[in-house]
Parts: structure tokens; C-alpha cells; sequence
């Protein structure tokens, strides 16, 4: 776009310098076209005149010829004399014959302006005539001079009288200047008029060019972002429709733990960081390649794939990789993560290209950070890939399955443990077939906050139920989360567990406990979920302030079998009973297993011996 | 009253000056004579004595020319005359702005005159030859035989 834009204005100045260029070539070649026309009008002017006086001479030639008679005869240069009398005009003024006599000099044959016979008298030419009338003796051609210096004629027309090949008189007619000026007249409205006309073009040129200029500095301007001197996303949107999709490979450049720089070092550090981080970019691309700041910390480059080579791309994109990790930015070393989508040909646009860069900046992300990733098609209906997730995540179709927990002796149920699942192509997806690919990315907190709203929809058309939400330890980190959960009005919050799900490990344990507590107070009970199995440990145990411990399925199972197992349960649940939680077992599959519990002291438990996860409205109807 | 008279005067001034102007076809035809008067008489300041011209003419002369007017013959250098009614015999050069003059001045050197809205300057060859005026060879063109123009 930038580059039609870039056409546009080299077209113009072109055209401009051309018309400059023709501009000052009429008026430095104004004098000779200027002469072009006088000679033209002059010749228009004077050619009836002329074609008179021919066939006056042609009528009075006899076989001595014309001007050898008036030479010898008084009485026929009388006669001519008379008859050349009738075309004179206030236009024409004189006209006389003159001839060439053996000294050179030019003498009088007939003189229309007296009566008197001025035969033989010397003829004295004006000093312009001289050569003139020389030249009309060698070249025997008819001439006309324009008197400048004089103001008694205007212009002078010389028809040479030729016999046999030889100049042997002149007719010199003498226009007046009234004749003269009407032509100068003429010829002076014509300059003007191509002068005007030239001039008008060149200033309505310099207008449009001017105009064009200063809109094209106010668009780009508005194109660009005034921090890291790159585009920005006002100039994506103009180039969406426009840009030659199959000719690019999208890519997406994000800054790993960018929040982190701005939280430790200030704004004012990581927008320097921005600008150099830009800056970087822009060296490790090339002229004809797009970078984009297309979020806080994002950028879209739009890589020009000329020979449709994918390794080139991929090669700029480890280049840039590579480049940013040894570069320190104000002291600080970053990484950054690149998604990559190499087949825009597949992408309907530009916005569904990007998409699939963001995927797979996604899976950079999710894969640890500091690495490129690929865009890659899902490849069979069973996998779901991380483009369809985010869509089905931000469209919301996301569903909550329940089991529930019971009462191990009444087996009546205390309340309904909401397990998420998915709709992809009109099948409903576990969690086991999507939450990895979104833990760790912005998607799952998004995926969280479906959860949260899904399940305040079933406790309002449920009124009778409880429900527990599963909740990784980031979600109670996530602000935006936390908000939501504060938010919800009180009634539910009475009938809402979070439970505390087994996942990746957390480094701010202080501020997750003082989350936890927050939600405490405001009324919501919190379960430590699959206690025995991975991150969940005795911190949690001891630190978080719980009403439910869920014991992880893996060691309820081996509690009949192996000894040791059963003991250290047997504890769990004694521990339980002395600070007030209670203990639910998971996994509970048979009534063996179920036996089992109540004889070690379990109250509750929760597992396919009860109910399967069933949809609300099968379990609660 | 003083302001208004300076006025009307300046006024005045530049309306004589404004019609003292002389027209193109005039002063050529002064700077032609008066560089004839030069080289004819081979003086810087040629005194020249006028007859038959007009006030405005000769003052033309004075105002545009080097050359001196004299109010007598004798201390003449050169004579102009113009509208001759009676014969005129002088032993100096004498030349005539018209044609008709050349009748009553016999000893003329030469006529001046416009014909045909160009200037023409005929030196009569057997008149200089008498009277042994030596013109340089510019005036070649201009010189011719006296016979031409009393045939005409």
C-alpha cells in the first residue's frame, strides 16, 4: 500500500517535472513560435496582396518581360503605377518596384506614393532591408522584414520579379503599423494565452501536488506509531484489503514477560525497550517486508516471501530470535516468542491469517517461551487445534458437565463438582483433548471466565444445587478473574466451592494466599483438589485456609491394595477431622472402594460408583 | 497659495517638456544630418547656419546634436536649407531638406528627404567633386549622379 502510495507520488512529481520541463521549453522556445505564427498571420495577411501583384505582373509580362518594359517604356510604368494604386489601404501603404542596377545599387522603377516619375531615383533601404533584399537576389525567394526601429511602416514585403532564373526586380510593399500592430496584437494574445495556459497547468499541478503531499505526511502520520516508529494498526486496517496476501508470510513477535519489565523496571524503561526492540526488527528485515505494532508489546511482521520459500522466512524469523537474545535492551536481556504462518494462501484474509500467526504465538507461549512456532492445520476431527479452540473460546461454547460429590452413607449429594467441556463439530471435547494446549495462555483465562458465567447460569436455573468451580492456581492470580468472582452476587457465592486444581507450579505463593482469603471472606469455600498427585502439597495444605480436601483418584485407588497407602489416608482424614475440613475421596469406582472409605472414616466421595459427569439438565432434571 | 501657484507650474513645465517630445522618424533623421555636418565639415561643433527650417526644428538640432547654431552666414560651417523660393548662392556647403529647393540652390551637395516612410540621403557626386568634399567610404551607397534626380 505504502509502496502504491510511494508510485503514486514519484508518478506525480513526473509529471510534474515534465510539465515544468514543456513549461520552460514554450517559454524559452516562445520566441520562435512566436515568430511560427507572426510569419503564419503575416503570410495569411498579405497573401491575397500578393497573389494580386503576381497576376498583375503575370497580365502585363510581354515577351521583352515586365520589368525590361517599365525599364524602357514611361508610359506603361504610369500604367502600372495606377494600377498597383488601387491596393493601397490604410493597411498598405506603399509599394514600389525597384531593380538592381550594374553598381549594386537599387533604384526606382515605379513608386505608387507620387505621381511624379521617380524612375532611376536611388533607393536608399533601411539598414534591416539591405541584406534583405540581397538575400531575395541569391535565393529567389519572396521576404518580409518587421521595422523595429522605425515607426513610419510597419512590415515590408519583397516579391522578387524572376526571368529566367534570374531575380530581376522587386515589388516592395510596405505594410502600415497599424497593420503591424494588429498582428503583434494577435501573436501577443496567442503568448499570453500559452503562457497563461502553461501557467495555470504548472500552479493547478503544484496545488494537487502540494495537497496530495501534505495528506500523504497527515495519512502517514496517522500510520505510525509515534513510540516505536513503526506502523501501527490504523495503517493494518488500510492495507487489509489491498495487500497481496499470498505474497507475505505473517508473523507475530512477542516479548516473553514483557508485564514483568514494566512491573520491575517502569513504563518509562519498557517503552525504551519498545523503541530498541522496534528498532531491532527493522534491522533484521528487509526494504520490502511490513512490521506492525499490532499490541502493548506484539508485533506483526509481514514478511515479503518472494521466491515462496518457506526456510527464508522461517531463516529471518531465527535470525531475529537469535539477534534479540544476545542484544540487551537498556541492560536487560529479553526473549521473545514468534508464531509463524507460512501458508497465507490457505487464509481467507489478512485477519484470519493473523489468527493463525496468534495461534501458533499461542503455542510458543504455551511451549515455554523463546521459540518459533509454525501454524499447523488440525490434522483429523479427534484433534482440535489451538485456531478452532480460540474461536470456540471467544464465540463461549463451552459447557459444564457435573458429578457429584456425596454423602458416602445417605448417598445424597452435597454438591456438583462443574467439569468443562467443549463443543467442536457437534462433539463434546474433555478437557484431556484441549486444556493443554490453552494452560499458560491468555485463552485460558478467557476459557476460566466462560467456566464462571456457565455456572452461574446453571445456579440460577437450578436453584436447589451446589456447585464447585475448578480453578488453577493462576486463575486466583488473574486479576480480571478475581473481579468476576468478587462481583457475583452473594446468594450464589453461598452455593460456590473454588477448588484449588493440580497444575503448574506458581511463584507468588503470598499473593495467592491472600486471594484465596479475600474470596474467603466474601463467602466462598475453597477445596484443595487431587491433593496427593503433583503441585499440591503441604503448602497448600497448611497454608490455605480450606474447607475440603479432595483426595486425588490415583491414591484412593491403591488404598485396598497397598497397606501404606491406607495408612497415610487414614491420617489425612484424622488431620482433616482436627482442623475442621473435611476429606472427600475421588475416584471412587466401586462399592469396595466405597466400603473401604467409610472404613477409614471418609464422609464424603466423589467417582463413577456415584454418577458419571452428566449436562445439567440430565443430572438436575 | 504659494503650493498652488509651484503647482500650476510644475504642471505647465511638464506639459511644454511633455510636448517638446520628438518623434522617432525626426530624431533620425537629425542624428543622420547632423553626422553628415560632421563629416563633411570634419568639426567636433560645426557651426551651421539654417534657412527655411522651422523654430522647433532647429532647436531639435540644438537639443539632440552637437552641433552650433549660428545666426550668420559667414561664420557658418555648413548650411541647411529648406522651402528655398528665390536663388541662393553661398560659397559653403549648403545642403536642402527638400527637393523643391534644389532649383534656386545650384551649388547644394545633396538633398534629404523621406520616402516612402524611409529616410533618403542623395549626395550629389558632381556637386562634392566641385566642391571637393571628401565624405569616408560609408557614404559610397548615398552618393550618386545629379542628373537621376533632376530627370525625375
Amino acid at each position: 500500500m505504502l509502496a502504491g502510495r510511494k508510485k503514486n507520488v514519484i508518478f506525480l512529481a513526473t509529471f510534474l517535472i515534465i510539465s515544468l520541463v514543456v513549461y520552460t521549453y514554450i517559454y524559452f522556445t516562445l520566441p520562435v513560435l512566436q515568430q511560427k505564427i507572426e510569419n503564419r498571420i503575416i503570410t495569411y495577411s498579405v497573401e491575397n496582396i500578393i497573389y494580386s501583384v503576381r497576376r498583375l505582373i503575370k497580365e502585363n509580362t510581354d515577351q521583352d518581360g515586365f520589368i525590361e518594359t517599365l525599364l524602357k517604356n514611361a508610359s506603361f510604368r504610369d500604367k502600372i503605377r495606377q494600377k498597383l494604386q488601387l491596393f493601397i489601404t490604410d493597411k498598405l501603404r506603399h509599394i514600389f518596384i525597384v531593380y538592381k542596377d550594374e553598381h549594386g545599387k537599387y533604384r526606382y522603377i515605379v513608386d505608387v506614393s507620387t505621381k511624379e516619375d521617380v524612375f532611376n531615383f536611388l533607393f536608399i533601404p533601411l539598414k534591416e532591408e539591405r541584406d534583405i533584399l540581397d538575400s531575395i537576389y541569391k535565393n529567389k525567394r519572396s521576404k518580409y522584414v518587421i521595422h523595429k526601429d522605425i515607426n513610419t511602416i510597419g512590415i515590408t514585403y519583397f516579391e522578387p520579379v524572376i526571368k529566367e532564373g534570374k531575380v530581376i526586380g522587386t515589388v516592395i510593399i510596405d505594410f502600415s503599423l497599424k497593420a503591424l500592430k494588429e498582428i503583434e496584437d494577435l501573436v501577443s494574445s496567442i503568448k499570453v494565452g500559452v503562457l497563461s495556459l502553461a501557467t495555470f497547468t504548472v500552479v493547478t499541478l503544484f496545488f494537487i501536488f502540494y495537497y496530495f503531499i501534505k495528506s500523504f505526511i497527515l495519512k502517514q502520520r496517522a500510520y505510525i506509531d509515534s513510540l516505536t516508529g513503526v506502523f501501527n494498526r490504523n495503517y493494518l486496517e488500510e492495507i487489509s484489503d489491498v495487500l497481496e496476501l499470498k505474497d507475505y508470510v505473517v508473523m507475530l513477535v512477542d516479548i516473553d514477560h514483557f508485564k514483568r519489565i514494566n512491573d520491575t523496571y517502569g513504563h518509562e524503561v519498557g517503552d525504551k525497550i519498545l523503541s530498541k526492540f522496534a528498532e531491532t526488527i527493522k534491522q533484521n528485515l528487509r526494504r520490502d517486508d511490513i512490521i506492525i505494532r499490532y499490541g502493548g508489546e506484539e508485533f506483526l511482521v509481514l514478511l515479503k516471501n518472494y521466491r515462496k520459500q518457506k526456510k527464508d522466512s522461517l531463516r529471518v524469523a531465527e535470525r531475529l530470535l537469535d539477534t534479540i537474545e544476545s542484544t540487551e535492551f537498556n541492560g536487560i536481556k529479553i526473549t521473545v516468542s514468534i508464531g509463524i504462518n507460512m501458508d497465507t494462501d490457505k487464509s481467507r484474509n489478512l485477519t484470519n491469517a493473523i489468527k493463525k500467526a496468534d495461534t501458533a504465538l499461542y503455542k510458543a507461549k504455551r511451549e515455554g517461551r523463546n521459540r518459533i512456532e509454525i501454524f499447523t492445520e488440525a490434522k483429523d476431527d479427534s484433534e482440535i487445534s489451538l485456531s478452532q479452540l480460540k474461536e470456540i473460546i471467544e464465540n463461549g461454547h463451552i459447557i459444564c458437565y457435573y458429578q457429584p460429590v456425596v454423602n458416602l452413607k445417605t448417598k445424597e449429594a452435597v454438591y456438583y463438582e462443574a467439569l468443562a467441556r467443549i463443543v467442536h463439530q457437534n462433539r463434546i471435547l474433555p478437557p484431556a483433548k484441549y486444556i493443554n494446549q490453552i494452560k499458560g495462555t491468555f485463552l485460558y483465562s478467557k476459557f476460566t471466565k466462560n467456566v464462571i458465567d456457565f455456572n452461574i447460569r446453571t445456579l440460577k436455573k437450578y436453584p436447589q444445587i451446589n456447585i464447585s468451580i475448578n480453578l488453577a492456581p493462576t486463575d486466583f492470580l488473574n486479576e480480571s478473574i478475581l473481579n468476576i468472582l468478587m462481583d457475583i452476587d452473594d446468594v450464589y457465592i453461598k452455593r460456590i466451592k473454588l477448588e484449588v486444581i493440580e497444575t503448574e507450579d506458581i511463584t507468588d505463593y503470598d499473593l495467592l494466599k491472600k486471594n484465596i482469603d479475600e474470596l474467603i471472606r466474601k463467602g466462598y469455600e475453597i477445596a484443595l483438589d487431587d491433593f496427593g498427585r503433583g503441585y499440591i502439597n503441604f503448602y497448600y495444605l497448611t497454608e490455605i485456609n480450606s474447607k475440603y480436601l479432595k483426595i486425588d483418584g490415583s491414591v484412593i485407588r491403591n488404598i485396598s491394595q497397598n497397606d501404606q497407602y491406607c495408612k497415610v489416608v487414614k491420617n489425612l482424614v484424622n488431620y482433616c477431622k482436627d482442623t475442621n475440613k473435611l476429606a472427600i475421596a475421588e475416584f471412587v469406582e466401586n462399592e469396595e472402594i466405597c466400603s473401604k472409605l467409610i472404613e477409614i472414616g471418609f464422609e464424603y466421595g466423589q467417582g463413577y460408583y456415584f454418577s458419571k459427569p452428566e449436562p445439567p439438565e440430565k443430572i438436575f432434571s | 497659495m504659494k503650493r498652488f501657484i509651484f503647482i500650476i507650474l510644475a504642471l505647465i513645465y511638464v506639459h511644454t517638456s511633455y510636448g517638446e517630445q520628438i518623434e522617432v522618424y525626426k530624431l533620425y533623421e537629425i542624428k543622420i544630418l547632423s553626422k553628415l555636418v560632421t563629416d563633411v565639415t570634419k568639426i567636433k561643433n560645426p557651426k551651421v547656419y539654417f534657412i527655411g527650417l522651422d523654430r522647433e526644428e532647429i532647436k531639435a538640432f540644438k537639443k539632440y546634436t552637437p552641433i552650433k547654431t549660428t545666426y550668420s552666414v559667414e561664420d557658418a560651417d555648413f548650411i541647411f536649407v529648406k522651402n528655398l523660393s528665390r536663388p541662393l548662392k553661398i560659397n559653403k556647403p549648403v545642403f536642402s531638406l527638400d527637393f523643391k529647393s534644389l532649383k534656386y540652390c545650384k551649388n547644394c551637395f545633396g538633398v534629404f528627404s523621406w520616402r516612402n516612410g524611409r529616410p533618403m540621403l542623395i549626395i550629389f557626386k558632381e556637386v562634392i567633386n566641385s566642391l571637393k568634399i571628401h565624405l569616408p567610404k560609408e557614404y559610397d551607397y548615398f552618393i550618386d549622379s545629379k542628373k537621376y534626380i533632376l530627370s525625375g
